[in-house]
């Protein structure tokens, strides 16, 4: 379970100070690591710890404190899922055929209404656009303010709340038509 | 979770719905508190790379290594660097050393000045071509220059300019009419006449050459 950042353990991590990193991975990788669940990542705890191999050295150029030092992990794992996303785009996949994993074999509206019924949160989030899904997750998982995740997807604040307002309007219809065809 | 992360939690989420004027969604929070629970794991595992790190007292071999792998760059750059600061103070130290290459350098200098001179010599040749012309210009009058060779001086420094199309025309001259124009000119051609009075002879002999060329091949062919 996630601790919270003693206010010695930020001064000394931020200062460069390796005897900091420990804390700092303890209480920040869980929401690293559920962030790039969230976003549907293949390896998220690879994808984790590369964030903070990257991260760990370069604290003592963090400021801004525990904000700031949520913010700047949050942008590398940002930057670190958008070059996930693009290599895989590159990549062609590679797998065994499996009739079972077809999903072209399911389109009748009855195999999609039961599919919906098991169908979780992160399910549903990968019904949004991208952007939407990008700033739930970091408003949620990441538990990052909206300055803060306009700050690292480069964006406004009224931008970002229009992202939000329209992924959770989304998101609420997709909750409602669960809700309704599970009733 | 603990009650306070709960709290947070809750207050994260109802400040989101409330941003967005959903704040009575029951479902959607529901839903949210979930995705929350993403974030709320175990921390993984750390590699061993991130294990050290994490580890005080545990120095990363990277800058070791980028050191070993760049030592003779950083060798080589030294000793260049060292080498252009002896030369330089030898050249401070040493007036006959700046007196040599002051002199290697006016020697350097002095062809591209000469070459900018001669130039400057043709050129006023170079410009009687076009004054010549100007003459022609004025229409018909073609012989006009001519006479002035016949008159004076200036007539002769007439036919240098015309030195290599106009050797027939010298004796043809028997018009004075362009004498007023030709004054203004005449100033700058005197110095070259005699110059222009050998030209003509020179390019005669090979125009006959060329006809005894070609009826050579004639034969050849037949």
């Amino acid at each position: 379970m996630a601790v919270q950042l003693t206010d010695g353990e930020l001064s000394a991590a931020l200062a460069g100070d390796p005897s900091g990193f420990s804390a700092v991975y303890a209480t920040t990788a869980p929401a690293v690591l559920g962030y790039f669940r969230a976003r549907g990542a293949d390896d998220a705890e690879a994808l984790t710890q590369d964030v903070f191999v990257d991260i760990l050295p370069k604290l003592g150029s963090v400021t801004g404190g525990e904000k700031g030092l949520r913010t700047f992990i949050f942008s590398v794992a940002h930057a670190r899922l958008v070059d996930h996303h693009r290599r895989r785009e590159r990549t062609p996949q590679l797998s065994e055929y499996d009739p079972l994993g077809d999903s072209r074999v399911s389109s009748s509206a009855e195999d999609q209404a039961l599919e919906s019924l098991g169908a979780g949160v992160t399910d549903m989030l990968h019904q949004l656009n991208d952007e939407q899904r990008e700033v739930i997750v970091l408003r949620i998982v990441a538990d990052l303010a909206i300055e803060q995740v306009a700050e690292i997807m480069g964006k406004s604040t009224g931008a970002i709340k229009q992202l939000q307002r329209r992924g959770l309007l989304a998101l609420r219809e997709l909750v409602t038509a669960k809700d309704y065809s599970s009733s | 979770m603990t009650p306070d992360q709960n709290r947070e939690t809750d207050e994260r989420i109802l400040e989101m719905l409330h941003e967005s004027d959903l704040e009575d969604d029951a479902a959607l929070a529901a839903s949210l508190r979930d995705l929350r629970a993403l974030g709320q794991q175990e921390a993984p595992e750390p590699s061993a790379e991130l294990a050290a790190l994490l580890t005080p007292g545990v120095s990363s071999l990277e800058r070791k290594r980028w050191s070993r792998r760049h030592r003779t760059a950083v060798v080589s750059v030294a000793v260049v660097g060292a080498m252009g600061l002896g030369a330089g103070a030898v050249a401070a130290a040493n007036p006959d050393f700046r007196d040599s290459v002051s002199k290697t350098v006016s020697v350097l200098l002095r062809p591209s000045a000469e070459q900018s001179q001669p130039p400057a010599v043709k050129a006023p040749a170079s410009h009687e071509p076009s004054a010549i012309p100007a003459v022609p210009g004025t229409g018909s009058q073609l012989p006009v220059p001519a006479p002035t060779a016949t008159a004076e001086s200036r007539g002769s420094a007439a036919a240098p300019g015309a030195a290599v199309e106009r050797p027939k025309q010298l004796p043809a001259p028997a018009s004075p009419t362009a004498t007023p124009t030709e004054p203004g000119k005449s100033s700058s051609v005197p110095g070259r006449i005699p110059g222009g009075d050998q030209l003509p002879a020179i390019p005669l002999p090979p125009r006959p050459s060329l006809p005894v060329v070609l009826p050579q091949p004639v034969p050849g062919g037949k």
